[in-house]
């Protein structure tokens, strides 16, 4: 529906991280070193019908003790209203399509309180297995309208959950699995809510260190390879307006316009 | 006047003969970390110690070589906490420690700056010069090494006379 990404850039100043676990859109079962600050920038953009979406956040991480990493996140984005349009039927039918898609000015997107906890750690020769679960509450400030929840910009609301992390030499594989339970959007003045859909979510990750082969001193520079694949299932999304469910529907619209 | 320089030198010779018994260094083998990010977070972590004037680490065995500021009261147990601090864990650690003719008591220990060193292994009745010797215990071995070593381990009975009581083999 809204294309693809074309571009995910993530960078990281950070005192002491995993080179083959610093995947580029999720987190290792590794956990920040105690009293270490890192900051994460993340740029994404996509076309939307020839209307460039961008998504700024700068992720700042603290690792409270060696076990407990806690993260905070601010989103800045084009990719949504402040608050919906008047016409909800019209806007809800036609705003992903071509003749309708539309402009969205940059705006504040969200928050998102993170936190890790590293439960499990067994560490060896140049290898480690590690568990973590996290929690993370998220409150959005723009007008979403999606089913699928997103708790870092898109949706105030709450999630949880796991991650195993295998780091055998040159190679981590990381798995993770998570719970969203989005918190609905309100416009008060209209009575009008839009709750998107409780989802579950899971993804596959893997580092590979691939340069330099052998170390020489900490200049060297760590080229890693990283590929992510996130799969989510999440139910419908609900509207309501005046405490009644809102049914959107072609008809309504047709209906509406004549 | 001539007596007094010479007895000023003499006191002057004597002090600076006198080997002051000390840590003089440390071998850490870090577990669970491959590239040099995490060495270094290792390293910043173990900085912090203020009884710590150097280290170094080979990046590709994960080898460090810590040495200790002379003269400062040297903590064993928190050096390997720096290293559980960055995130990883202690294989082995092995400190040289300066013997200035220590006996040993008949538990086969010796007590220095308020802490306890027992040997469990390689037991000695005196020991002089420059000995290395390697920790035993949780923070210091892998999980498996450890529990080899577990039920081995003597309870002694004055422990609380010291800060830490460290078992020890050569």
């Amino acid at each position: 529906m809204k294309g693809f990404f074309i571009l995910i850039l993530s960078c990281v100043a950070a005192g002491g991280v995993f080179a083959q676990e610093l995947f580029p859109s999720s987190e290792p079962a590794s956990t920040l070193p105690k009293g270490v600050w890192a900051v994460r920038a993340t740029f994404r953009n996509y076309e939307e019908y020839s209307q460039p979406r961008n998504y700024y956040a700068v992720r700042a991480i603290y690792g409270v003790t060696p076990k407990l990493s806690a993260y905070f996140t601010v989103s800045v984005s084009n990719h949504h209203l402040k608050r919906y349009p008047e016409d909800l039927n019209n806007y809800f039918l036609n705003h992903h399509t071509p003749a309708q898609v539309v402009k969205y000015p940059y705006q504040l997107e969200g928050f998102n309180l993170y936190t890790q906890y590293r439960f499990f750690s067994r560490d060896g020769k140049n290898s480690h297995f590690r568990m973590a679960v996290y929690g993370e509450a998220g409150k959005s400030l723009a007008a979403h309208d999606e089913a699928e929840p997103y708790l870092t910009g898109d949706n105030s609301g709450f999630g949880g959950g796991l991650i195993i992390t295998r780091l055998i030499h040159r190679l981590a594989v990381s798995a993770t699995t998570g719970y969203i339970y989005p918190l609905a959007y309100r416009e008060k003045y209209r009575d009008l809510s839009v709750l998107s859909g409780q989802a579950f979510s899971w993804g596959l990750q893997l580092g590979y260190l691939a340069f330099p082969r052998q170390y020489k001193d900490y200049d060297d520079l760590n080229v890693n390879f990283y590929l992510e694949v996130f799969g989510k299932t999440y139910g419908d999304s609900q509207i309501s307006v005046n405490g009644a469910l809102y049914d959107i529907s072609p008809v309504a619209s047709l209906q509406g316009s004549s | 006047m001539k007596r007094c320089v010479f007895a000023l030198w003499i006191g002057l010779t004597l002090i600076a003969g006198h080997v002051q018994a000390q840590f003089v260094s440390a071998r850490l083998d870090l577990a669970g970390l491959t590239c040099s990010l995490c060495s270094k977070s290792v390293e910043k972590s173990i900085r912090q110690l203020d009884f710590v004037e150097n280290i170094s680490t080979d990046l590709n065995s994960n080898l460090s070589e810590v040495v200790f500021k002379p003269g400062k009261k040297v903590d064993i147990s928190a050096l390997a906490q720096k290293v559980y601090d960055a995130g990883f864990s202690v294989l082995s650690l092995t400190a040289t420690f300066d013997f200035s003719r220590q006996a040993m008591d008949d538990a086969h220990s010796f007590a220095f700056a308020n802490d306890r060193y027992i040997f469990v292994q390689d037991k000695q009745e005196f020991l002089n010069g420059k000995v290395a010797f390697r920790f035993v215990g949780s923070k210091f071995l892998s999980r498996k090494e450890y529990k080899d070593w577990e039920k081995k381990l003597p309870q002694p009975a004055d422990d609380r006379k010291f800060v830490h009581t460290y078992f020890v083999t050569l």
